[in-house]
C-alpha cells in the first residue's frame, strides 16, 4: 500500500543513533531503586523481633519458625520499602495474629483469645516483644505461682517441682492446671474490668 | 484427672519439652493453654531465631521474590493492574494492606492528556508550510517545548515529542506516521496514542495548539516569564 498523498518525500529512516533495539532491557518505574535487594534489608531488620512476638504466642520453636515463614512468605510480596518500619511492623504482627489463629483453629478447634490481642493493643509496640508475664503471676495465690515459676520459667520437671515445693507428685500435677486455669480466668476479668 | 486435665497436661508437656502440642481439642482450656505458652515464652534464652532459620528462611523468600514480580521490574506490569482494579484497590484497603498501592495510584503519571495550556503563552512560528505537507514530521524546539507538527487528515498538527514514559525525546518515523521512542521498543501514532505491542501502559501525548500565519505554522507555547 502507497503511502498516503502524493506529495511525499522519499521515506527517510531515524539516524541510526536512534535505532531501537530488539531486546530492550525490561522497565522500570521512574524514579524506582532497583528492589532486588529491599524485601532483604526488610527481612534482616525484622525477622527476629517478629520471631520473638510469635514465640510469645507459641511458647515453642518448632510453631514459632513455621508461623514467622508463613508471615514472611505471606506479607513481603505485599509491602515495599518506601513503607515506614512502623507500618511494616504492624503489617508483619496483622499477618502474624492471623497464621496464630489459623494454627490455633486448626489444631485446637476454638478461637484465640481476644484479651490477648486487647492487652496487646493497649502497650507501646516496641515493648509488645518483651515477655513480661509478671502481671499473670502476680495475679495468683503463692502456691500457684510457685508452680508456674518452676514449671515454665525454669523448666524443672513434675518430680522436680514437687520436690522443691514439697508437695507429692500428684499435688504438684494438679496444681499446675489449677494455676493456669486461675491466670486465664483473670486475664479474661482484667479486660472485662 | 479427667480428660481436660490430660490434654492440658499433655500441652504443657509439649511446650516444657520445646515440641510443637499436639493436635486436640482445647475446649473450655483455650485460654489456659495460651496462658501457658506466654509462660513458657518467658523463660530466659528461649525467643531469640537461630541462625540456621534466619539463613533458610531468607533462601525461601529469595526464591519466592524470583518468582513474584513485584518485587523486581514490573512495576509498569502492576501498575495496569492496579489502575484498572480500583475495587481491588479499595478492599485491600478495608483489610489494612493498601498503603503503598494507593500511593502508586496517586503517583500514577497524567501528564500525558489534553492539550499543553500554558499559564503564559505565546505563539511561535516553528516550520514552513510546505514543511509540513502530508508525510512528513517537521519537530521542533520552541518555547521549553519539544514537539512535531504534521498534516494529518487535512490539519496542521502538533504533539508534545517527549515520551510519557522516562521522558525520551521521539524521533518521527514519517514512513510509519509515529513517533519512535528511543528508549525502548515502543512508538505513538500521529493522534498521540501510544501504538499497541508493547507490555506497556502509557499516557497519550499531549496536543499542542496550532495555526498558520503568513505561511508559516506557528503552535502555542510557554511564554517568557521575564
Amino acid at each position: 500500500m502507497p503511502p498516503k498523498g502524493n506529495c511525499v518525500t522519499p521515506a527517510r529512516r531515524p539516524s541510526s543513533n536512534v535505532a531501537v533495539p530488539e531486546t530492550s532491557p525490561p522497565l522500570r518505574v521512574v524514579g524506582a531503586p532497583d528492589r532486588r535487594n529491599d524485601w532483604e534489608s526488610v527481612y534482616q531488620e525484622h525477622v527476629a523481633p517478629l520471631y520473638r512476638f510469635v514465640y510469645s504466642r507459641t511458647g515453642n520453636t518448632p510453631d514459632a519458625e513455621d508461623v514467622t515463614s508463613t508471615t514472611f512468605l505471606r506479607a513481603l510480596p505485599r509491602l515495599r520499602s518506601d513503607v515506614s518500619p512502623g507500618e511494616i511492623q504492624a503489617y508483619l504482627r496483622t499477618t502474624a495474629r492471623s497464621v496464630l489463629a489459623d494454627v490455633w483453629r486448626q489444631r485446637h478447634g476454638t478461637v484465640l483469645m481476644e484479651f490477648d490481642d486487647q492487652r496487646d493493643s493497649a502497650q507501646p509496640a516496641e515493648q509488645q516483644d518483651e515477655v513480661d508475664v509478671s502481671p499473670i503471676l502476680d495475679s495468683l495465690p503463692a502456691n500457684y505461682r510457685s508452680v508456674l515459676e518452676f514449671r515454665f520459667l525454669r523448666g524443672y520437671s513434675i518430680r522436680e517441682t514437687a520436690a522443691a515445693m514439697g508437695v507429692s507428685i500428684a499435688n504438684a500435677k494438679v496444681l499446675q492446671l489449677r494455676a493456669l486455669r486461675r491466670a486465664a480466668a483473670s486475664g479474661a476479668r482484667d479486660v472485662q474490668s | 484427672m479427667s480428660k481436660a486435665d490430660r490434654r492440658l497436661t499433655r500441652f504443657v508437656e509439649a511446650l516444657i519439652a520445646n515440641r510443637r502440642p499436639p493436635r486436640s481439642p482445647a475446649d473450655d482450656d483455650s485460654s489456659a493453654m495460651q496462658v501457658a505458652a506466654r509462660l513458657r515464652a518467658a523463660h530466659p534464652g528461649g525467643s531469640t531465631p537461630s541462625p540456621a532459620f534466619v539463613d533458610k528462611l531468607a533462601r525461601q523468600l529469595r526464591e519466592a521474590a524470583d518468582h513474584e514480580p513485584t518485587w523486581t521490574e514490573a512495576g509498569i506490569r502492576r501498575r495496569r493492574f492496579l489502575v484498572g482494579g480500583l475495587a481491588t484497590i479499595a478492599a485491600s484497603v478495608a483489610a489494612g494492606v493498601g498503603v503503598e498501592r494507593i500511593r502508586e495510584v496517586l503517583t500514577d503519571p497524567t501528564s500525558g492528556s489534553g492539550t499543553i495550556q500554558p499559564y503564559k503563552s505565546t505563539w511561535a512560528a516553528v516550520a514552513l508550510l510546505d514543511e509540513v505537507t502530508t508525510g512528513k514530521i517537521k519537530s521542533f524546539s520552541a518555547g521549553g517545548v519539544q514537539g512535531v507538527v504534521f498534516t494529518l487528515k487535512g490539519e496542521i498538527r502538533a504533539l508534545s515529542a517527549v515520551c510519557t514514559h522516562q521522558g525520551c525525546t521521539l524521533v518521527p518515523q514519517p514512513d510509519k506516521s509515529s513517533l519512535a521512542c528511543p528508549c525502548h521498543p515502543m512508538s505513538f501514532n500521529l493522534n498521540g496514542d501510544p501504538n499497541p505491542g508493547g507490555d506497556y501502559r502509557l499516557n497519550p501525548l499531549p496536543a499542542i495548539q496550532t495555526r498558520v500565519n503568513a505561511g508559516h505554522v506557528e503552535v502555542l507555547v510557554p511564554a517568557h516569564w521575564d
